[in-house]
């Protein structure tokens, strides 16, 4: 199996307060992996590192075997975790501007998406609700056919059936070999399609397994996991 | 890949750019008109206006600055910062563009203000300046610059054109580093007052210019007097003054004016080149979002 | 709508036992090609993966077979089909009992009941 995300001893700071310890793993392509943990352990601060917004200087992380830079950027393809552009910005404006970024933006898939949804390109993102803008930002994400997908919570604020919406998105957009990391407080939505979980305390990594191993094993669902260790 | 950034930069500003320079034609017409106005009636309303006006074209530079600089601020270090510093270039890139976009609109604009000087031209005084160097460039397109307006005046009117340049890069590039540093200094220590760090930076950064630059002629200025002699050039802190510079008469004061220009140049193009270098390795060395 | 599943059993095992529910009640006919893996994920919201996994399994049953190019059909083997039902439907009444047994019910009352 070839790794696509290596990621060895990863420490962050912020000021005098450790945010991330310590943290070794790895993610092979193809997979769907969840990063669980309460609020402040940890997990924005990885995805931020992971995709280059924090800088790296203890550890190592590697992507497809290049040190996170601007060739894994063009590799990543990442969603914040809260919409990111500014609301004078039309639809339109966003697909042009993933179109000129990114050579492997797939304009015309994200256009039927955005019909499907009854989303017009002419639409301003200031004048959309939450659920639709980060709709937006899935979709705009998911159509890059990227070797590594990285949602920080895609579902914040969004009703259950907007979530639905988003997880086929994400299911059906996603190219093969790809994998996708994706960090949420909804486990029980998200468990059916995950791959593998890793679980974040106080900056720590505690848990990292297979989550259909984990109901063969102990019969335990991901959610049941989850209540035991952080409970 | 960088072309790209400029290409889109240039799509997302080009209305902009667009606007200021309607805007700078604009006030250029008017001026001409009550300038005209003025010339010919000796009408005070008239005259105070061409004033009003000129000081509304100096401030639409100001105002350039401001905005492309703010666009710097806003693009990268609020949240749109997370997608666009995830676009597959090095972050340096993002400086680079804005820093060159930002500088190329200031100089078209500064160009519109000195053709709108320029054709008001005639006397010696601050604006005849303008008015001389635009004979003096019309001279040296046809042809017989030298014989006709002499070297003098040409390297005097190159030397102050080259140091108003520099003095509007370093001017945009000290918005951008003020922007990047204070960036840094927030983000190091965690401080939430971010206007408030930016405002300190910002200030000590422009006054730190000029304070090197009284630095440098105060330096000259005691030489010249410890040593009892009259250095070319080099004039007394006393007099250190714009219209000092500014002044057109190249018999009498050409050397000092090229001399001053270079100091211009050297003060004012060092701290913008150290300070792009200072923005350019926090953009890829430090810059945490 | 995605498929009502159990987190606490594994996925697959439950995909498995739908698809054949599925093939058994006649939903995919005998020899009708079935959706694709990415289709089949993105209908039931699971980990495409798992989906890949349950679709080797029916194929292994026998169930389901793939052409290379075409996609995977149902079997066209009857018999294989009536006797998926049988070992179904014996499975489902053996979990009937289970539960009636657990109510205090035994397997006469539970016939009477029927």
């Amino acid at each position: 199996m070839t790794m696509l995300l290596e990621c060895k001893d990863l420490n962050h700071k912020y000021g005098k307060k450790t945010a991330l310890e310590d943290i070794s793993f790895c993610v092979e392509s193809g997979k769907i992996i969840g990063i669980f943990g309460p609020n402040g352990c940890g997990k924005t601060t990885l995805i931020k590192k992971i995709v280059g917004l924090l800088q790296n200087e203890n550890g190592s992380i590697l992507i497809d075997g290049e040190p996170v830079g601007e060739k894994t950027k063009a590799m990543v393809s990442y969603s914040p975790d809260r919409p990111a552009f500014k609301g004078d910005r039309k639809v339109s404006d966003l697909l042009d501007f993933y179109e000129l970024m990114y050579d492997d933006f797939d304009r015309v898939s994200a256009e039927s998406a955005f019909a499907e949804l009854g989303i017009k390109t002419d639409d301003h993102i200031g004048k959309m609700s939450k659920g639709t803008g980060e709709k937006v930002q899935i979709i705009l994400v998911m159509s890059r056919k990227a070797k590594l997908y990285v949602l920080d919570e895609p579902f914040s604020g969004i009703d259950p059936v907007a979530r639905e919406t988003v997880i086929k998105i994400m299911l059906k957009n996603m190219s093969e070999d790809a994998s996708l990391i994706l960090s949420t407080h909804h486990i029980q939505e998200t468990e059916q399609i995950l791959d593998e979980a890793i679980f974040l305390k106080d900056g720590k990594l505690i848990f990292h397994k297979s989550v259909e191993e984990l109901r063969e094993e102990s019969s335990h669902s991901l959610n049941e996991a989850y209540l035991e260790v952080f409970r | 890949m960088k072309n790209k950034l400029m290409k889109q930069e240039i799509r997302e500003t080009r209305k902009l750019i667009v606007y200021i320079l309607a805007y700078m034609a604009v006030l250029s017409a008017l001026t001409m008109l009550t300038a005209g106005v003025a010339e010919s009636r000796h009408s005070t309303t008239a005259s105070d206006l061409t004033v009003i006006f000129m000081l509304c074209s100096v401030m639409g530079v100001v105002v350039i600055a401001i905005v492309m600089a703010g666009r710097f601020y806003s693009l990268l270090f609020t949240d749109e910062g997370l997608i666009r510093l995830t676009l597959p270039v090095k972050n340096r890139a993002h400086l680079q563009t804005n820093v060159i976009l930002g500088i190329s609109v200031l100089y078209l604009a500064a160009i519109l203000l000195c053709a709108m000087f320029g054709i008001m031209e005639r006397d010696d005084t601050f604006f005849g300046l303008f008015g001389s160097y635009y004979e003096i460039y019309k001279e040296y397109y046809s042809g017989i610059m030298f014989e006709h307006v002499g070297l003098k005046a040409f390297l005097t009117a190159f030397g102050i054109t080259i140091s108003v340049a520099t003095v509007i890069a370093n001017y945009y590039i000290t918005f951008v580093f003020a922007l990047t540093l204070s960036r840094r200094i927030i983000s190091k220590r965690g401080i939430m007052q971010k206007q408030g760090v930016i405002f300190i930076v910002g200030i000590l950064l422009f006054n730190f210019q000029l304070l090197a630059l009284w630095a440098v002629t105060g330096l000259a200025d005691r030489i010249e007097r410890a040593l009892d002699v009259d250095l070319p050039g080099v004039v007394s802190v006393e007099s250190f003054s714009f219209i000092d510079m500014l002044r057109y008469d190249p018999e009498a004061y050409w050397l000092k004016d090229i001399f001053f220009s270079l100091l211009f140049i050297a003060v004012y193009g060092i701290t913008a080149i150290l300070m792009y270098r200072f923005s350019r390795n926090i953009m890829d060395r430090k810059l945490e979002v | 709508m995605p498929w009502n599943l159990d987190s606490d059993r594994p996925i697959f095992m439950q995909i498995v036992e739908r698809m054949e529910s599925d093939i058994v009640s006649g939903k995919y006919a005998p020899g009708e090609k079935i959706p694709s893996v990415r289709e089949l994920a993105v209908e039931a919201a699971v980990n495409p993966n798992t989906m890949q996994k349950a679709c080797a399994e029916l194929e292994r049953i026998g169930l389901v077979y793939s052409q290379r190019t075409n996609g995977r059909f149902v079997t066209e083997d009857r018999k294989l089909i009536d006797r998926t039902r049988k070992e179904l439907a014996k499975s489902t009444a053996k979990e009937f009992l289970k539960k009636m047994k657990e109510l205090g019910i035994d397997r006469d009352e539970a016939i009477e009941l029927l």
